[in-house]
């Protein structure tokens, strides 16, 4: 009964009583003994059982044991099922006291709270017995399902919302959940989000008693990039991660973002809202071409100009240059012009104050014969990220 | 006054829409109702037979109860309540027969019809933006069996899965009436048409008395005063790529596979797995999306997205699985951050 007592204690309510008569062969095919017993249990997890059982009667003949049951059908809901169990103890015969043990197998059909129940069990030990048990039993069973009336929504709840999982997969207002909570196993998680609160997951038994954090009046920003880029927010310096994005709690209201980088130099301003989260979305660096004229490799002024603003504004991005010549003339001139295109653009770039291992001279390319001959002769200028 | 409103939910009329082959007799058996009371409640003579799409009221009977209510609100959503102005919508709010519930451009809306049960089967309809619907009758009537009908004026709803329900839920707009018993359908309305798409059951489109049964991944499309089309096929769903389940969202880019018979995509986030409680709805051009500004509720931290194709001729197809993804660290306090589930 101690052991029960604990089981109770920790709080797992789905108790069983049962009394069954039986006969009792002490050998197979011997005279039946008639016994009666009582059997005292509780329900763990839907399906397990540990329970205790005294029984006594003919011969004479009494007898202890405590077994635990597994029970494939939902008892705990009023339905039939099928058990396997173990059980060991010992009984006396009137002489001595014979320990035994072995497996029961058995049935219960539920008739309202209570159960007609059938068994067999088999204890082995020195003496070989075999008892088939007949008896009907007592259930408490889980709240019943009944429909639920949904009860005036106090001020104070209104919003919030539970999630209750298979097999409702629903969310449900926190005063209606009641039934639903109640059915689940109590130490199942559950999500409970209220408007202008933190989220939360707690068992479902303590849902209509959920502590929630009040949200700060900030919402949530993500800056996406790449990696190199270089971001200023409301003129703070920032550096995205390896994730090329940055993360951030942000105050309502309106955040300036600056981002550099692979060339480019961009200004946005962002409306922050309480409660909301934001991702942010960088456009990639585009290329830069640069024209040359006929059979020349020489940079103009203004596209050096264009070159000089590439390197301010180049981050930690790296660039790889490729050259490309128009169609007309000697097709071996004609490749080594599209490479000094491309080497003439790496000086410049260098000149303006980019190191040298950040940029090189890729393999030339075929010029596009769809393009006008003068926007064929260039060498482009493809921002990469530095390995 | 309060004794007056509760006896006037408890004899709430209930509404069943007849399809091919019902007659009085066997509506009445099916709703367990008399024969003869439901002729004279419909001015129906002896030997009349309704044609498909007629919607009849049943005899109202004491005990049956009248239990929408809107279950989540995102946005502007609006209520309003028989005798009441219109008010912004909470989750919670009771929706009497009679209820318009309306969604704003940017609004989401949940409503929930005909519960028999905790536990029990029970509608849920979600309303895209731009929705305005009608809760004609949300009744469970004996045994749970339910005969929900909404009227759906403008925009577009989802009728959510409830393959164990018993009865039908229908949904009623100016061309036709698209009716179902194990959910899981949408209804768009269209200039002069309503559209109808099948994606968990089968269901009944009629419209001008003609009755087009629309097997699940099938749609059919009804104008007023036509009879439904032939119903077509929709469009698989789209195979998800990235981001992974369960990833961090570090910058939102998604990607799914290519459907050349697509003319567009639609892109979904809900905050439930089940998408009952949807926070962003997008049409997109091609098979990846990377919005310049992508803007969701802080809470909970982790969402669900989804893709359906779009065909030429508007249909939406089928529904991709909805796959998890998180909010980077440090957007919501680890403690109170929810986790996607493996």
């Amino acid at each position: 009964m101690l052991f029960l007592a604990a089981l109770a204690a920790a709080g797992t309510p789905y108790g069983v009583v049962e009394v069954h008569g039986a006969p009792w062969f002490d050998q197979l095919g011997s005279e039946p003994l008639p016994v009666v017993g009582l059997r005292g249990g509780l329900l763990v997890e839907r399906h397990w059982e540990p329970g205790l059982v005294v029984e006594g009667g003919g011969g004479p003949r009494l007898g202890g044991r405590a077994d635990l049951r597994w029970l494939h059908g939902d008892v705990l809901h009023g339905k039939a099922s099928g058990f396997l169990g173990l059980t060991g103890g010992a009984w006396w015969d009137g002489d001595a006291v014979h320990p035994a043990g072995g497996p029961e197998l058995g049935a219960e059909l539920p008739i309202g709270p209570a159960f007609l129940h059938l068994d067999a069990t088999v204890l082995l030990g020195a003496e070989q017995v075999a008892l088939v048990g007949l008896g009907v039993g007592w259930r408490k069973h889980a709240p019943a399902v009944v429909p639920v009336v949904p009860a005036p929504v106090a001020a104070s709840l209104s919003g919030t919302m539970v999630w209750i999982p298979h097999p409702w997969c629903e969310w449900i207002p926190i005063e209606e959940a009641g039934d639903e909570l109640a059915a689940l196993p109590p130490e199942t998680k559950v999500r409970v989000v209220k408007p202008g609160f933190l989220p939360t997951e707690v068992d479902a038994a303590g849902a209509a008693g959920a502590q929630m954090e009040p949200l700060p009046p900030q919402g949530a920003l993500t800056i996406a990039g790449t990696s190199p880029d270089r971001v200023r927010l409301t003129g703070q310096e920032a550096r995205l991660g390896r994730t090329g994005s940055l993360s951030m709690l942000a105050g309502e209201g309106v955040v300036k973002l600056h981002v550099e980088g692979g060339g480019r130099r961009l200004d946005q301003v962002i409306a922050v809202s309480a409660g909301r989260a934001l991702w942010v979305d960088i456009p990639d660096p585009q290329p830069l071409v640069v024209y040359f004229p006929v059979r020349s490799a020489v940079v103009d002024p203004g596209s050096r100009s264009t070159l000089k603003q590439v390197v301010a504004d180049a981050g930690d991005w790296s660039f790889e240059v490729a050259g490309s010549a128009s169609p007309e003339g000697d097709v071996k001139e004609n490749e080594a012009l599209a490479v000094a295109r491309a080497q003439a653009v790496r000086d410049v770039l260098i000149a303006a104050g980019l190191p040298a291992e950040r940029v090189r001279v890729g393999a030339s390319y075929a010029p596009d014969p769809k393009l006008p001959l003068e926007e064929q002769r260039m060498a482009r200028v493809t921002p990469v990220v530095t390995p | 006054m309060i004794v007056l409103v509760l006896v006037a939910a408890a004899l709430a009329a209930t509404e069943v829409v007849v399809k091919r082959g019902d007659t009085p007799a066997s509506i009445a058996a099916t709703w367990g109702v008399d024969e003869r009371e439901l002729r004279e409640r419909n001015h129906l003579g002896a030997t009349d037979v309704p044609t498909p799409g007629t919607v009849l009221v049943l005899p109202a009977r004491p005990g049956e109860r009248s239990d929408a209510s809107l279950i989540y609100a995102a946005g502007e959503v609006t209520v309003r309540v028989p005798g009441a102005p219109s008010a912004a919508g909470h989750p919670g709010d009771k929706l009497p027969e009679g209820s318009v519930v309306c969604t704003g451009a940017d609004g989401f809306a949940t409503i929930r019809l005909a519960t028999s049960g905790a536990g029990q089967p029970h509608d849920e309809i979600v309303l895209l933006p731009g929705t305005c619907l009608t809760v004609d009758s949300a009744s469970a009537v004996s045994g749970g069996r339910r005969a929900a009908a909404v009227r759906v004026d403008t925009g577009s709803i989802a009728v959510r899965d409830a393959p164990d329900a018993v009865g039908e839920v229908a949904i009623k707009t100016a061309s036709g009436v698209t009716t179902g018993g194990g959910g899981g359908f949408r209804v768009t309305i269209e200039p002069g048409a309503a559209r109808t798409e099948a994606v968990g059951d089968a269901v009944a489109v009629i419209g001008a008395g003609q009755q087009v049964d629309v097997a699940a991944g099938e749609g059919s499309r009804v104008r007023t005063g036509e009879a439904p089309q032939a119903p077509i096929k929709l469009l698989p769903a789209p195979v998800l790529e990235l981001p992974a389940a369960g990833a961090t969202l570090d910058a939102a880019r998604f990607r799914w596979g290519e459907e050349t018979a697509a003319s567009a995509f639609r892109f979904e986030v809900g905050i439930d797995p089940d998408f009952v409680a949807l926070a962003l709805l997008a049409l997109v051009p091609g098979a990846s999306w990377r919005p310049p500004l992508f803007d969701l509720p802080q809470d909970p931290g982790s969402w669900y997205w989804r893709v359906e194709a779009v065909d030429g001729d508007g249909f939406v197809g089928m529904p991709a699985a909805g796959r998890c993804f998180e909010a980077p660290a440090g957007l919501v306090p680890a403690t109170t951050r929810l986790r996607c589930r493996p």
